[in-house]
């Protein structure tokens, strides 16, 4: 495993962003050594090894679903980002060498911006820019996005780093407020497995016929 | 013979505490709800999974799915003339920005759960504050007193609170509005950890408003939150998802009335929506009509009678259904007139250190003990909030996370430890508080009906407002305030030196449109909700208030509601 990860996957041979072949184990390893550079969390932090049942019912990995989800929504710009990422996975500073790429003023770096800027989203909170939409003339922010699918959300890692619960998500008890959470700021706790809810389907609320339940 | 001994239109928590009220003296009752929804766990996780995978998360996601949605169109936050037709809303200023949710359970499924008293001074605006004024100083509203004081109201106020199961510190509020070493139902909710970091940071602290020197005592606000389990409710979590959605129920909501009811035997029947009213001759009301969205035959009017009629629609719908009913003409003086809600505004800060926001409720403390003050021959009472929510917002993780990945300068551009250690930072340093103010009742502030129809073919609302200079010169000073706490307290303001009036927000507290009085020539309706003109129809409500102080409506209108219910047994 190279760059600032630990997590090994096993696998197989290298085959950046061919998205017609689909994603191998390499592409994955390369995608959360990315993920954990980019977002600044460190490996344990990212909650790339949850998982979750797709529609039918295959059980999936966060790291796996998230993948192919930027995959699917920005196929150009993610590859790209994938590639130099490669580029610069091996080198010691890799970090500052990647910022700076994505610091750049030319059209290259600014594609490259707009997948940097979904893997930190997709990560930090479960959302990502609606690729359809264009960005805000005036502020450069897509207006348009896009949700995690049902139970993503609570994976959303800003609140861990902030020591707040994802709203929602307590999994604390009553008065825990009082206290200063125990987190560093700069490397928030390991990522805890939540009890998830698998069911990906969003049943229709119309259909919902219930008596009081007292 | 009327088919039942009382028929409830709306079932917010309005009208679920006259359905559970009422059902235990044995009548035959029937809740007519718009809205076709369920009130149990199955329903609040049906909401959950709304809003769970919902990119945006605002005080109504979890409720825009909710079966037949179109045919009760509701007021969204997005923008607030999608439903009500607002000719005259081209300035902010200008804008009725209020909303509510049609739901069965009513708006309370959203709500913030704050459930402070009305102040003494409240209930008389107008003899201890407003005599001596020219109404010409007050943009001309019709300002009067309550027809009831607080000491009457004492006692349905302590009702209210352990009907909807209230926390609070009674020693913190005891002076404020006097309880008379009365208990809230639980204790208070604990301050957290930020609260608590500015509230030692600020110390004693004094203000002068309008030459008075006032204190501040930044106190637990009392709210319909359990502290411990209550009613079959559990304690808060701090899931911090008040609004839009209680995931365990620990805040109280209307549901708990409304399951209530059904069990004592009250027949809800949801998907109705209440189109009119019919009166005889002598001005009894007969019938009530409705359209049933869910029937073979949407359009078709259906009718039911009752000996007494409750009408719990909230004050943009009641004197909807009355105006549409022909029993009231639309120049009524009072009638649809003197719509209110509380003006809000937020003043900014990052705290030098890190706070930790965003740990608990989102809001648990504030500052009443400015409500009340002879400034209110000048300017409008109003009350702060501390938030626990960050900036609200003006700033949240979303948002916070948005700013650093998209700056003005793209060579700034940062990931990685950078990114982090920025977003972290700012994160847990935001603090705001939030003013909300008085707004007087203006005869020109007032609802109609529009041309334009919703899908069931009723006319929809139509809504003149305006915010006037009284209450803006209280922005001003919550604003001024905000920021002489933010200085004692070490924290840095963010934002313009005057609060801009253009943004201000709605509380989502409407109030108003049909008046209380002594006097049936001068008011709608009775101290109990009893219509003047229709001795067997009552309004329960914030339709009801003459006045709105700056107190957040749901413990006043449940006491009233309370109140009433003996009276409305009689008719
Ligand atoms: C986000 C938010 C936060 C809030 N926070 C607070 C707070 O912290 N403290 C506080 O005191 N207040 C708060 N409020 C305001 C408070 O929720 C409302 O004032 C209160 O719930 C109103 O209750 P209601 O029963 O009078 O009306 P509603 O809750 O509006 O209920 C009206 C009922 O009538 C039904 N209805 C309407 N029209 C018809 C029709 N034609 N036929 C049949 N049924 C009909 C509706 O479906 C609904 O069930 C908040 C509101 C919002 C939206
Ligand atoms: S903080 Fe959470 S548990 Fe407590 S009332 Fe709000 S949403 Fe419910």
């Amino acid at each position: 495993m190279k760059g600032a990860t630990a997590i090994a996957l096993g696998g197989a041979t290298a085959l950046v962003g061919t998205a017609a072949q689909g994603a191998n184990a390499t592409d994955h390893e390369a995608f959360i050594a990315l993920s954990v550079t980019l977002t600044g969390l460190t490996a344990a932090e990212l909650p790339a090894m949850v998982e979750q049942n797709d529609a039918l019912g295959v059980r999936l990995k966060l790291y796996e679903i998230y993948f192919e989800r930027l995959r699917s929504s920005y196929p150009a710009e993610f590859r790209e980002l994938l590639v130099a990422w490669r580029e610069v996975e091996d080198k010691p500073d890799h970090e500052l060498v990647l910022s700076e790429k994505l610091a750049a003023m030319d059209p290259a770096a600014e594609r490259l911006r707009v997948a940097a800027r979904q893997v930190v989203k997709i990560w930090l909170l479960s959302t990502i820019d609606d690729p359809r939409t264009k960005p805000d003339v005036k502020t450069g922010r897509n207006n348009g996005q896009l949700g995690g699918d049902l139970g993503q959300y609570q994976y959303s890692a800003i609140w861990k780093l902030i020591g707040a619960p994802v709203p929602g998500y307590s999994s604390f008890s009553h008065g825990y407020w009082v206290n200063k959470p125990g987190i560093k700021l700069d490397a928030g706790a390991a990522y805890s497995l939540l009890p998830i809810s698998t069911d990906l389907l969003l049943p229709d609320i119309g259909t919902i016929v219930e008596l009081p339940d007292g | 013979m009327a088919e039942y001994d009382m028929v409830i239109i709306g079932s917010g928590v309005a009208g679920a505490l006259c359905a559970a009220g009422l059902s235990e003296t044995g009548r035959k009752i029937l809740v007519l709800e718009a809205a076709q929804n369920g009130l149990g766990v199955a329903q609040r996780e049906q909401f959950r999974r709304v809003w769970d995978p919902a990119p945006g998360k605002s005080w109504n996601t979890p409720y825009l799915r909710t079966a037949g949605i179109r045919y009760y169109p509701s007021p969204g936050s997005a923008d607030t003339r999608i439903y009500f037709d607002q000719p005259d809303a081209v300035k902010s200023l200008l804008t009725f920005k209020g909303y509510y949710q049609r739901l069965a359970g009513g708006s309370t499924w959203a709500w913030r759960g704050n459930t402070p008293r009305m102040m003494p001074g409240d209930f008389q605006l107008r003899s201890k504050y407003l005599s001596k004024v020219s109404p010409d100083d007050y943009g001309g509203a019709n300002v009067v007193d309550w027809p009831l004081s607080y000491d009457d109201l004492k006692p349905w106020y302590l009702k209210a609170e352990h009907e909807l199961g209230v926390s609070g510190n009674a020693e913190e509020w005891e002076a404020l509005t006097p309880r008379d070493g009365a208990k809230y139902p639980m204790p208070g909710q604990p301050k957290s950890y930020s609260d608590l970091t500015l509230i030692t940071r600020m110390g004693a602290k004094t203000v002068i408003l309008d030459g008075e020197e006032l204190p501040v005592e930044i106190i637990t606000m009392a709210q319909a939150r359990n502290t411990e389990a209550y009613d079959g409710r559990p304690a808060c979590e701090g899931n911090h998802n008040c609004i839009p959605l209680c995931p365990t129920g620990a805040k109280y909501d209307a549901t708990v009335h409304l399951k209530r009811a059904a069990r004592n035997g009250v027949e809800i029947r949801t998907g109705c929506v209440v189109t009119k009213l019919d009166a005889s001759p002598d001005g009894h009301i007969s019938r009530v009509l409705y359209k049933q969205w869910d029937s073979e035959s949407p359009q078709m009017e259906r009718a039911v009678t009752g000996t007494t009629v409750i009408l719990a629609a909230n004050p943009i719908e009641t004197p909807k259904i009355l105006f549409n009913s022909g029993l009231y003409a639309e120049d009524d003086p009072y009638v649809g007139k003197h719509l209110m809600d509380h003006i809000q505004g937020e003043c900014l800060a990052l705290a030098p250190e890190a706070i930790f926001p965003f740990r608990g409720p989102q809001t648990l403390c504030g500052i009443d003990s400015l409500r009340d003050g002879n400034y209110r021959s000048k300017f409008a009472s109003f009350r702060l909030t501390l938030g626990n929510d960050g900036w609200g917002r003006a700033g949240n993780p979303t948002s916070v996370v948005e700013e650093n990945l998209n700056p003005a300068e793209p060579s700034t551009f940062s990931i990685g430890k950078t990114l982090r250690h920025k977003t972290v930072d700012k994160l847990t340093r935001l603090v705001r508080f939030g003013f909300s103010a008085e707004q007087l009742p203006q005869p020109d502030n007032r609802v109609e009906l529009s041309d334009k129809l919703d899908d069931l073919g009723i006319r929809r609302p139509k809504i003149h407002y305006a915010v006037h200079k009284y209450t803006q010169e209280a922005l001003q000073q919550g604003y001024r305030i905000s920021k002489e706490l933010f200085a004692a307290m070490g924290a840095s303001h963010v934002g313009e030196e005057k609060f801009p009036l253009d943004d201000w927000n709605t509380a989502a507290h409407p109030m108003g449109t049909c008046r209380m009085g002594k006097n049936p020539s001068d008011s709608v309706v009775d101290k109990f909700g009893r219509c003047h003109n229709h001795k067997n129809l009552f309004v329960v409500g914030a339709s009801v208030f003459p006045t709105g102080s700056a107190t957040n409506p749901v413990l006043t209108l449940a006491a009233l509601t309370l109140m009433a219910l003996g009276e409305m047994g009689k008719t």
